[in-house]
């Protein structure tokens, strides 16, 4: 064999390798990305549920109750001026607590809590979070849970 | 002309008849010697997973109890019904639960369809962990089936996720419940992430939550995606994952035999025959495992005999007890006690103490130690028999008594005197994470298992210590959460 044909061939060899690692890398990446795409694909832009929710007048709710919307999860509470809103939903693992006279009870592990959301006993990492309470110029009351507040923080009519 | 294509052609059109007579006594006529029925193994698509000969205790009822025959049986069964099931439900959150309830009611067949179709899915669960059980207990993980016991964990995995996806789907108070339980699970990664203070750069848990709901809440969008799983992703990873496991089986030389298997196979005339017959034919070089028979037709009776059985219990089964379908799910209001699938109760129960704790860090401990099992113990002596023989009866038998004694201890301490939680309510949320009753019954299994270790020297004893007391806390928890656990989560008995 002559020195230019081994030369040649070194060439193309070491052109092979060259474009199988291409081709490895390209997969690798590939597969990475559509893994990431796959991701970002499962989770969408705008979720259907809508966190903002009209609830009603302020003379809709009985005086210095807890009045649960089920639909929403949410507690609205009233005195003679104020209004606010608390989460119904655990922090445990999301069931909808119910109330007793001490303060709030979750059915699916028994975490208790006050009536300022606090956690008394039971699993339940944190407290019931408070959410916004606003009005729109008519009076109709709307709420959003998407803003957590805290618990002294109320709507004065 | 005589030779043309059109005299060809005319020909084999007059022999027609012949040629599918002839097609057809090929592949249906039973074999009649050994060497057809070598080959009628070998040759057909089918049927040429298995090998054409096998060893005789491979068949023996108490060796491999037939566990991962059932639950290859179930998964047929399970796909066949499904399919049926496929034909009237409706994946939408106003149609699916009067979907199913026509499909119990209105459609003929359709209710022991759907019984069917539910109790093979919890059957399933019971026989995959008694299979890992059996495989454990026979140390058929060792060299070479290293690989098929961790695929044999991925269908693990897979026949939960089945299951799980499937429960979902009827969207009754049930399904509903259970899923969003496991979703916010899920989500109870940023009870970690919150101890440390990172969930406002990266919320973790909410993220694997909205991946698997699709939103914040369960909807529409979840059960698309349960559905999705359920009826196409799942099915195709596990008939690969089956296809794999099967094949590693083979690639292993069969089953994980004793070293005495040809001792502990029964005589009867007729087989001590054949394995003369065998040494004539000079087959007998290997000293060992040399009672072989054919598979053709031994072992595929027993495979028909097995799926036959599992599909009369099941009917019976069906005929007699309903599938439950609660009333259609309702947001607003949880079930009291909201309860998971029961395989998940045992989990329900630790995640009781910490969501995080009990729900994702000891599953994962468990998982890594199953993985890990192969990986450290490599010894291979005892190999294919119960226990490891009798030093192993005795070691599973002590960890029987020490995992029952700590875990209903433990259980019954924390019903009585309550948990961190109660005693100091100010506690840091990671101090729970960290040490609960699982996290300490997990430190006591290990360190169980390291006693044994160093008591009898051997890495395989170590192991069934840690098997013996990772399969019993599961069982105890599981029963304690099925049985003894109320409204509100409040201990009964």
């Amino acid at each position: 064999m002559s020195q230019k044909e081994n030369k040649s061939r070194e060439k193309s060899v070491a052109r092979r390798t060259f474009l199988s690692k291409i081709a490895l890398v390209s997969a690798v990446t590939a597969g990475i990305m559509a893994v990431l795409g796959i991701f970002r694909l499962s989770i969408p832009r705008v979720f259907r549920e809508k966190s903002i929710f009209k609830i009603g007048y302020f003379d809709d709710f009985p005086l210095n109750t807890f009045t649960l919307i089920a639909d929403k999860k949410v507690f609205i509470y009233r005195d003679r001026q104020n209004i606010k809103a608390l989460s119904a939903v655990c922090t445990h693992l999301g069931c909808v607590v119910t109330k007793t006279p001490e303060g709030f009870q979750c059915p699916c592990h028994g975490s208790f809590f006050d009536h300022t959301g606090k956690v008394l006993s039971g699993p339940a990492p944190r407290s019931l979070p408070w959410h916004t309470v606003d009005s729109t110029p008519g009076g109709l009351l709307y709420i959003d849970l998407n803003q957590k507040v805290d618990f002294d923080e109320k709507l004065i009519l | 002309m005589s030779n043309s294509g059109i005299s060809r052609l005319y020909k084999n059109i007059v022999s027609l008849k012949n040629s599918f007579i002839s097609t057809l006594q090929k592949i249906s006529l039973p074999p009649k010697s050994d060497l057809e029925r070598t080959r009628a193994i070998s040759k057909n698509f089918f049927l040429h997973i298995h090998s054409t000969r096998i060893h005789k205790y491979t068949l023996h009822p108490a060796f491999t109890m037939g566990l991962g025959l059932i639950a290859f049986s179930l998964f047929i069964i399970l796909l066949f019904t499904g399919i049926l099931l496929m034909f009237y439900y409706t994946p939408s959150v106003e149609q699916a639960y009067f979907s199913v309830k026509d499909i119990t009611f209105l459609v003929a067949g359709g209710k022991i369809i759907r019984n069917m179709h539910r109790w093979a899915g919890h059957a399933m669960i019971v026989v995959v962990i008694l299979h890992i059980a059996r495989v454990f207990y026979t140390s058929a993980y060792t060299r070479t089936r290293r690989i098929n016991w961790l695929i044999g964990l991925a269908l693990l995995i897979i026949t939960i996720l089945f299951s799980f996806s499937g429960y979902l789907l009827p969207w009754d108070q049930l399904g509903y419940w259970a899923t969003t339980i496991a979703s916010n699970i899920a989500a109870s990664l940023d009870e970690l992430t919150d101890a440390l203070g990172i969930t406002s750069y990266f919320n973790v848990g909410l993220f694997i939550k909205h991946i698997i709901l699709g939103a914040n809440s369960v909807g529409q969008d979840a059960l698309n995606r349960f559905y999705l799983l359920h009826v196409v992703v799942l099915p195709i990873l596990s008939i690969i994952f089956i296809g794999v496991h099967f094949w590693r089986i083979r690639k292993s030389g069969g089953l994980n035999l004793p070293a005495n298997a040809d001792q502990l196979v029964v005589h009867t005339s007729n087989m001590s025959n054949q394995k003369t017959e065998i040494q004539k034919q000079g087959h007998s070089r290997k000293k060992q495992n040399i009672e072989t028979i054919l598979s053709w037709p031994t072992l595929l009776w027993a495979e028909l005999s097995v799926f036959m059985i599992c599909l009369a219990i099941l009917m019976i089964f069906s005929y007699f007890l309903d599938a439950p379908l609660r009333e259609i799910a309702n947001p607003a209001v949880a079930e009291n006690p909201a309860k998971s699938p029961w395989y998940f109760l045992g989990l329900q129960e630790l995640v009781s103490y910490s969501a995080f704790s009990g729900g994702i860090a000891i599953p994962s401990l468990l998982l890594i130690a199953l993985i890990l099992i192969p990986f450290l113990d490599k010894e291979e002596k005892y190999s294919g028999v119960w226990f490891s023989g009798k030093q192993g009866q005795k070691v599973a038998f002590q960890s029987l008594i020490f995992v029952l004694l700590t875990t209903v201890t433990t259980v019954l301490f924390t019903v009585k005197a309550g948990w961190l939680k109660n005693w100091f309510p100010e506690i840091p949320q990671l101090i729970i994470i960290v040490i609960n009753p699982g996290t300490i019954l997990a430190f006591f299994y290990a360190f169980w298992s390291i006693i044994v270790l160093k008591k009898t020297d051997s890495t395989r004893m170590a192991a069934i210590a840690l098997f013996t007391c990772i399969f019993v806390g599961f069982l105890i928890f599981t029963a304690v959460g099925n049985w003894f656990r109320g409204i509100n989560w409040e201990f009964i008995y």
